[in-house]
């Protein structure tokens, strides 16, 4: 016998509802510490972005933690392991966050020289006499030096507060940005100031994602290109930047574009890098765990997870600090009024 | 002596035509149903978080069908519009929070076969979808969004049966459509907007057949006639599904629906004694 229309058609339709079944991948799951042990684990092994870079064996970790976890401990322990674990991976953008609390690695700069304090800036150098708009803090320094301190890429800067302050600057014989502390923030900030400092079409860098779980699944690096701001301001003045290790992130990114123009110095300690475009994804409890998870790499093609050197190291001498002096400061301020000679 | 022939048809045909519509001249007034719905959602997005969500989703529908005159009014066209809005939690722990909102469209185009039983007629044709959804995950980062864009080509059909019961008319229908084949957006596995933004489209549309993208739309309804309207009860599942660039995508809806439905020119009181067809449904079998 020859099948009616609605034989197929009812066929179809138990098909479709055998479709049905990704929603419910995770029914059987409880949500204890195991579980959600797994849960972290397993993302981090799909979805950070450096384990060969920083020649992390994962699955190590995973051995070395797991036998610690019991369903029992108490939610802080828990936290406090899982931490401990993601320490592992040296990486200041690798975040835990719950309901009481964050991890956070530090190390990325605790190791090393503070080199920036606002007291001293604020005292010596601008005299608490400065103005402030839109995150910037910004002041002609003597031997007609422009400075601009910029404490985080998360305050959104107006084109044109920016016009405004580069037009305060159009007489100045160089500008100093620093970006000292900075912790980052948007990269569309990033553009919007360094579109302030070319003149035309520029390779800002390389971005790559993952393509899949492996770890080394990789798509190829896409260039970027900033463009100059148009119907604003230029400036085309010696500039100098002032890098320091809690220079990270979205400012590490605006370091890394600037120290390939050519009328740019980078001056100070080594930033703290943090390179990778941070993803988060929820765990089963709620937690959210942050992890980088997409590389941008410098016009040469290179990483810069671990931080950019600059082009003159300087540390803020102990003894100078003591008598109200930014070692770093002074240099950038020497550079550019040797510079415009 | 072709040219006559041709200028002849040019001019008879229309007044063929005309003679014929004056003959006949049924009615086919635009049908017309708006169904408010509520029910439950779960989805899943790997894209945002590889744990399914669960919650409540609430959509407004508006559909419009007619008869044509194609094939002696065996064919009809049908538009649905909807919009949706729902909330989702974490499956596993009720933890975390998902938001969804979409809007859709779907032209079909359906052929009516009479069956052998009174009272039931078989619909069945192609369709034209799109869709537009959006879903937001509360944990923020540089992948709190995953926007769905899908347009896609597909089969529709529906079963539709009158009875009375008592003096009451109903109309029970059941309508299933599912998309074929399309196109559809979704990032690679962990490529974030911003770099979407940035140019880099590689691997960002997908044509979607079976093999990656699996729709289906489910919906029963059952209209309670009242002169020229209808109370409209009804049931609504949407299944909307995605496996692609290793991330897969799942959303399932259960959804109640409450409407009305009938002939908005019946609204037109300055022609109260306009005859009209009391639903699309009742054309002579």
């Amino acid at each position: 016998m020859k099948p009616q229309p609605i034989t197929y058609l009812l066929a179809i339709v138990i098909l479709a509802q055998l479709q049905a079944c990704y929603v419910n991948d995770d029914l059987h799951l409880k949500n204890d510490a195991h579980t959600n042990f797994d849960a972290l684990w397993s993302i981090v092994d799909e979805h950070y972005c450096f384990f060969d870079y920083k020649d992390v064996d994962w699955d190590s970790v995973y051995n070395h933690y797991a036998p610690r976890i019991n369903d029992n401990m108490s939610s802080y322990d828990f936290f406090n392991l899982c931490g401990e674990m993601l320490a592992t991976l040296q990486d200041g953008h690798v975040n835990l966050a719950s309901g009481f609390a964050s991890t956070h690695y530090w190390k990325w700069f605790q190791d090393y020289p503070v080199n920036y304090d606002e007291r001293i800036i604020h005292d010596n150098y601008l005299q608490f006499d400065f103005y402030q708009a839109g995150g910037i803090t910004y002041k002609k320094l003597r031997d007609n030096i422009g400075y601009i301190y910029y404490d985080s890429f998360s305050s959104n800067i107006n084109p044109g507060t920016l016009d405004y302050i580069l037009a305060h600057f159009i007489t100045c014989d160089g500008l100093i940005i620093d970006v000292r502390n900075n912790g980052g923030g948007s990269l569309g900030n990033v553009e919007v100031i360094i579109s302030r400092f070319i003149t035309e079409k520029t390779l800002a860098g390389y971005i790559q994602h993952k393509t899949g779980p492996a770890h080394d699944a990789f798509s190829e690096p896409y260039p970027y290109y900033y463009q100059p701001a148009e119907n604003h301001i230029l400036y085309g003045k010696p500039v100098v930047v002032l890098t320091n290790r809690h220079t990270f992130s979205a400012a590490n990114n605006f370091v890394q574009v600037m120290k390939s123009l050519p009328q740019v110095t980078i001056i100070g300690d080594r930033t703290g890098g943090g390179s990778g475009l941070p993803f988060t994804y929820n765990l089963p409890n709620g937690w959210n765990i942050r992890l980088s998870a997409s590389p941008i790499l410098d016009a040469e093609g290179n990483d810069t997870e671990w931080g950019i050197d600059p082009d003159i190291k300087v540390d803020m001498a102990p003894d100078a600090q003591q008598t109200g002096r930014d070692a770093i400061l002074d240099c950038a301020i020497e550079h550019l009024t040797h510079s415009s000679l | 002596m072709k040219k006559l022939i041709y200028i002849f048809l040019l001019f008879a045909l229309p007044l063929a035509a005309a003679a014929q519509a004056s003959e006949t001249k049924p009615i086919c007034p635009v049908f017309t149903a708006v169904e408010f719905e509520a029910g439950g959602a779960r989805l899943i997005d790997t894209y945002l978080a590889p744990w399914s969500y669960s919650g409540w989703d609430v959509a407004l529908q508006v559909e419009l069908m007619q008869a044509m005159k194609l094939d002696n009014y065996n064919w009809v066209w049908q538009q649905r519009i909807g919009l949706n809005f729902g909330l989702t939690q974490l499956s596993i722990s009720g933890a975390g929070r998902t938001l969804l909102g979409g809007a859709d469209y779907n032209f079909a185009m359906m052929h009516r076969s009479s069956l052998p039983i009174k009272g039931l007629q078989l619909y069945y044709g192609g369709n034209v979808s799109l869709l537009g959804e959006c879903i937001y995950n509360y944990h923020s980062g540089n992948n709190p969004v995953n926007v769905k864009a899908d347009i896609s080509l597909g089969l529709t059909g529906m079963a539709v049966y009158n009875f009375a019961w008592g003096r009451v008319p109903f109309t029970i229908r059941y309508q299933l459509t599912l998309p074929v084949i399309g196109a559809f957006a979704q990032p690679e596995y962990a490529e974030s907007y911003y770099e979407v933004g940035l140019g880099n489209y590689h691997n960002f549309i997908h044509c979607g057949t079976w093999s990656n993208r699996f729709d289906i739309d489910n919906r029963i309804t059952i209209d309670m006639h009242m002169g020229n309207w209808a109370l409209r009860l009804g049931y609504h599942n949407r299944i909307n599904t995605t496996n692609v660039n290793n991330n897969r995508y799942q959303l399932v809806m259960h959804n109640c629906s409450v409407g009305f439905a009938g002939d908005l020119s019946s609204l037109d009181f300055k022609n109260s004694n306009r005859p009209v067809v009391r639903a699309l449904y009742q054309l002579p079998q």
